[in-house]
């Protein structure tokens, strides 16, 4: 009963893309053929992008609430004003940074599920130098600068470890850069229980750091705050490093075919140990932006899973930086209007994890599904 | 002094079931050469629906079974879209761990609400064999064990035999190596694999509801705590042979009843350190297991038939 119900709806989506495509056909045929892919990978998104929220209404509807009401609250939570906009903003820029990271990674063909663990040391080394220059006062942007050099170098040392392991021993980073997401999560924790714990306290944190190193905020009354323009330039950056250097074209060879990459005379170790350091310093300074812009200290949980949700993030947008921007700003909306519906219906916030692993998964089957019929 | 060890002994073996059921169904998975990611995610998902099952049923053996067919499930999942669709293993392995790691929280979430008192079930009983069990050391250690520990006996053995030995183990092995090969001789290539993979996740939903509802007695999120990615590198560190995954398995189990044993014992050291032993532990594993590593020659590349004509 159920398959035959699933026969014809892919029948159905399969005759609809079909007409949007031919109607989409120009002339040229070129210029066509990349119309229509993009037609088709638009189509194959909003698809799944429905297919996911219809997946995310399911424990709605068990919960018995009403779903169209739940999702208006999401929508209202999360786009509604400024304010609710700022505050998804605010969720996007780690979300963007970590995408940006991981993205990097897997275009230079290196696994990297340790987003997690180089989220945290950024935000460890972050506090740290922050922590420490607290009674200089020192002059805001040297401390800011410090700050953020402290994130990068924490991100970037983090994942130079899986790395040096896969160039120069052949180690597959996969399990590598998870068990160091686990390393790092439980350093954090002995530097918030132990030596850094701030005794006045009430709940286990750190001390705060200097306060000449909080970022700016951009809105008042909001917690948006710089962490917005450091992002953009992170994505500029990545943007121009892949499309227009050298080393942006050689991360993709290796990506694409590490065997053709090292015949045609390309040093694969320096590139994937120079991608690593660059994925690992924009996903250290994912945590500490966080860390200067939200927490001002180092606590338990600063990341609902953000390692796992920009891997997600960055296979959405084909790891294209511009595609990872939009894919974070849309989860993060997701991630605040999920926290209202926890504070209003009481429904789980993991329920996020299963939408975004809908639609990623959605995107991939009806992209095979789909291209197999039109060929039919 | 001899308490102590004996303890620590079946603690290890007690601890070993989780990473080394998920393993030993892994071994299977990757012999006929495909790689499963979503190891952790499945695990959490065994654990929770095992968990729930006994707790709305009252009967463990309902939970064992359902925890067993929520891994058939994803296992189905895996195999559609990596071996049927020819999807890049590792994303739907990952995403798999994701919707695992969501979906088995919120399931919980639902069935228990939020509520401030965790719901705890009684741990399995130890059924001790009779006479084995009288044997000093080796008794208490190895046959003063729950029941799914003398499945676990069982298993070991028999799965080294079927694929080593046996005419099924061989094709599995062909398919693994060299699909193309292996089809041309009539075996199967997707129903092996299919099979493969299903097997390897229900043994991992199996041993996520062995966590929920035997080592800890109730559910928690991110329960694995890393116990599928350290089964997959079993498998590498085992040669993706059962036996040496067993050997590694008391390795591994080991360090963590040690560690457990440490806490105890010497509360000077910040628990963490010693809670980040198992997996300094798995990655210098992984070290040494990669020098002499041979993996099933087609693992994690999709098979694709040809016409011939």
């Amino acid at each position: 009963m159920e398959s035959m119900e699933g026969v014809l709806v892919i029948n159905l989506i399969k005759s609809l893309a079909t007409s949007l495509l031919r109607s989409l056909k120009p002339a040229s045929a070129a210029r066509g053929r990349s119309l229509s892919e993009l037609a088709f990978s638009g189509i194959v998104y909003l698809i799944s992008i429905g297919i996911g929220l219809g997946i995310g209404a399911i424990p709605v509807i068990v919960m018995g609430k009403d779903p169209v009401k739940a999702y208006w609250t999401l929508f209202h939570a999360s786009l509604g004003g400024i304010p609710q906009i700022a505050e998804t903003l605010v969720k996007t820029i780690p979300l963007w940074l970590t995408g940006l990271g991981i993205s990097l990674a897997f275009s230079v063909g290196f696994w990297n599920i340790g987003g997690e663990g180089q989220f945290y040391l950024g935000a460890i080394a972050a506090t740290g130098i922050g922590i420490s220059i607290a009674s200089l006062h020192l002059p805001q942007p040297i401390a800011l600068f410090l700050v953020m050099a402290a994130g990068i170098i924490g991100g970037a040392s983090w994942a130079l470890i899986p790395a040096f392991l896969k160039v120069f021993q052949g180690i597959n980073e996969i399990i590598v850069t998870v068990m160091m997401n686990f390393i790092a999560i439980l350093l954090s924790e002995y530097l918030i229980l132990g030596p850094w714990r701030d005794p006045a306290a009430p709940e286990p944190m750190t001390l705060p750091i200097a306060t000449e190193s909080i970022l700016p905020k951009l809105v008042p009354r909001t917690w948006l705050h710089a962490g917005l323009f450091i992002a953009i330039a992170a994505t500029v950056v990545a943007h121009v490093i892949m499309k227009k250097t050298v080393l942006g074209y050689e991360i993709k060879c290796v990506g694409a075919n590490p065997v053709a990459a090292k015949w045609s005379g390309i040093d694969i170790s320096r590139v994937t140990i120079y991608s690593m350091l660059l994925a690992g310093g924009l996903i250290g300074l994912a945590g500490a932006s966080e860390i200067a812009g939200i927490h001002y200290r180092l606590l338990r949980g600063i990341s609902p899973g953000y390692g796992a949700l920009a891997i997600i993030i960055a296979l959405l947008a084909k790891y294209e930086p511009v595609g990872v921007a939009v894919a974070s700003f849309f989860f993060a909306a997701l991630l605040v209007g999920a926290d209202a519906l926890q504070r209003t219906i009481n429904m789980p916030v993991s329920a996020v994890y299963v939408i975004e692993a809908t639609i990623l998964l959605s995107t991939y089957i009806l992209q095979n599904v789909l291209r197999r019929g039109l060929r039919a | 002094m001899i308490g102590l060890v004996v303890m620590l002994l079946k603690h290890t073996i007690m601890r070993s079931f989780p990473i080394l059921v998920a393993a030993l169904g892994e071994v299977y998975s990757e012999r006929s050469g495909v790689l499963n990611l979503g190891c952790e995610g499945i695990i959490a998902m065994g654990a929770a629906t095992g968990f729930l099952a006994t707790y709305f049923s009252g009967n463990p053996l309902i939970g064992f079974l359902t925890g067993l067919l929520t891994g058939m499930v994803f296992g189905l999942l895996h195999s559609y879209l990596s071996v049927t669709l020819r999807i890049n293993q590792l994303i739907s392995g990952l995403s798999i761990w994701i919707l695992g790691i969501g979906l088995s929280s919120l399931l919980y979430r639902i069935s228990i609400g939020i509520t401030t008192a965790l719901p705890v079930l009684a741990t399995l009983r130890d059924i001790p064999v009779p006479l084995l069990s009288d044997i000093p050391v080796i008794g208490p250690v190895l046959f003063r064990q729950n029941a799914l520990i003398y499945l676990m006996y069982v298993m070991i053995p028999v799965l080294y035999v079927v694929l080593f030995k046996t005419s099924i183990g061989l094709s599995i092995r062909a398919v693994g190596e060299n699909p193309r090969v292996a089809d041309t001789l009539g075996i199967n290539v997707f129903r092996t694999r299919y099979a493969c993979v299903l097997f390897a996740t229900s043994l991992m939903g199996l041993a996520g509801a062995y966590l929920s509802l035997v080592e800890i007695g109730t559910f928690t999120e991110g329960i694995g705590a890393g116990r599928g990615w350290i089964a997959l590198a079993l498998v590498i560190f085992g040669r993706w042979n059962p036996l040496v995954v067993f050997l590694g398995s008391l390795l591994f189990a080991g360090l963590e009843a040690y560690q457990y044993q440490l806490q105890l014992v010497s509360p000077g050291i910040p628990y963490q350190f010693l809670q980040m032993i198992p997996y300094i532990a798995t990655i210098a594993v992984l070290i040494y297991a990669y020098r002499r590593a041979e993996a099933p020659a087609a693992l994690a590349t999709p098979y694709e038939r040809k016409e011939l004509i």
